[in-house]
């Protein structure tokens, strides 16, 4: 017996608020980017759900594509938050005001 | 409290939606089928081999595969950071001559040139702000000492550099 899509969903729904929650309250970029991974991981619980619920694989492949579009992120998160570092001595994202310093 | 009240929405609405009842669903996969073997064949648009339903995304996975390559090189750029007037940079491994004679290795390294300077620069990470800092506070014990001799001079001027370069760093 299969676990009911709303279980899926539901557990989804919370990751997904957690990472909303994370990134609304701190000031860290790491823990941003912590966030930000949360709630695309969030997404992949969908589809991976709904792939299994309407028996089609296109949802597990897009899983694969936004994990990899989150490693891609997260290369040129930590660049960033390296040279936000490296020219404030610290992560703390509210310090950088300008695009450009 | 946005995010509870999001989760809070989210919830009732995923809850009352109809998805149990429905007839057939969920449809699941079938048990002999190889679920990576299928999506092996959709990754590179063999939908006709493919035996569980799916759409090819060989565009999809040429895009995400130039995407990560742009991110290798944008994770490159934004790592490479200037050391005394040289460039530090991933992409640079020989051992490339410098002006002053040392290469770049050595001033990633800092093992032939470890002096007064350039350690002040690595602490305060900025080594325009180093350098103008220590240049303007050198003029000082120029001016107080008057008639020392050369030596101390010199050694006056990088102890008030790198005293300078200290506190700014403790300042950040």
């Amino acid at each position: 017996m299969a676990v009911p899509v709303e279980y899926y969903l539901l557990l989804s729904a919370a990751v997904f608020c957690v990472g909303l929650f994370g990134i609304l309250t701190r000031r860290n970029a790491l823990m941003f980017l912590m966030s930000v991974e949360l709630m695309l991981n969030a997404a992949n619980i969908n589809f991976v759900a709904f792939s299994q619920y309407w028996g089609n694989l296109t949802g597990q492949v897009f899983a694969l594509f936004v994990l990899a579009l989150a490693a891609a992120e997260v290369a040129i998160g930590i660049g960033i938050i390296l040279v936000l570092y490296r020219n404030f001595g610290d992560v703390d994202v509210t310090l950088a005001r300008e695009m450009r310093w | 409290m946005v995010a509870v009240g999001l989760f809070t929405v989210l919830a009732y609405v995923f809850w009352t939606a109809p998805f149990t009842g429905r007839d057939g669903f969920p449809r699941g996969f079938p048990g002999s089928e190889s679920i990576t073997e299928n999506i092996g064949y959709l990754l590179f648009n063999l939908v006709d081999l493919a035996t569980i339903d799916g759409e090819g995304f060989l565009v999809a996975f040429i895009v995400i595969a130039i995407v990560l390559d742009a991110a290798l090189e944008g994770g490159v750029f934004l790592a490479k950071r200037e050391s005394e007037g040289s460039l530090v940079t991933a992409l640079r491994t020989e051992r490339e001559p410098r002006a002053d004679g040392g290469t770049v290795a050595d001033a990633a390294g800092g093992t032939d040139t470890a002096d007064a300077a350039p350690d002040a620069t690595e602490e305060t990470g900025t080594p325009e702000d180093a350098a103008v800092t220590g240049g303007s506070d050198a003029a000082d014990p120029d001016a107080t000492d008057g008639g020392g001799s050369d030596a101390d001079g010199e050694s006056g001027t990088d102890a008030a550099g790198t005293d300078a370069a200290d506190g700014q760093g403790g300042d950040r």
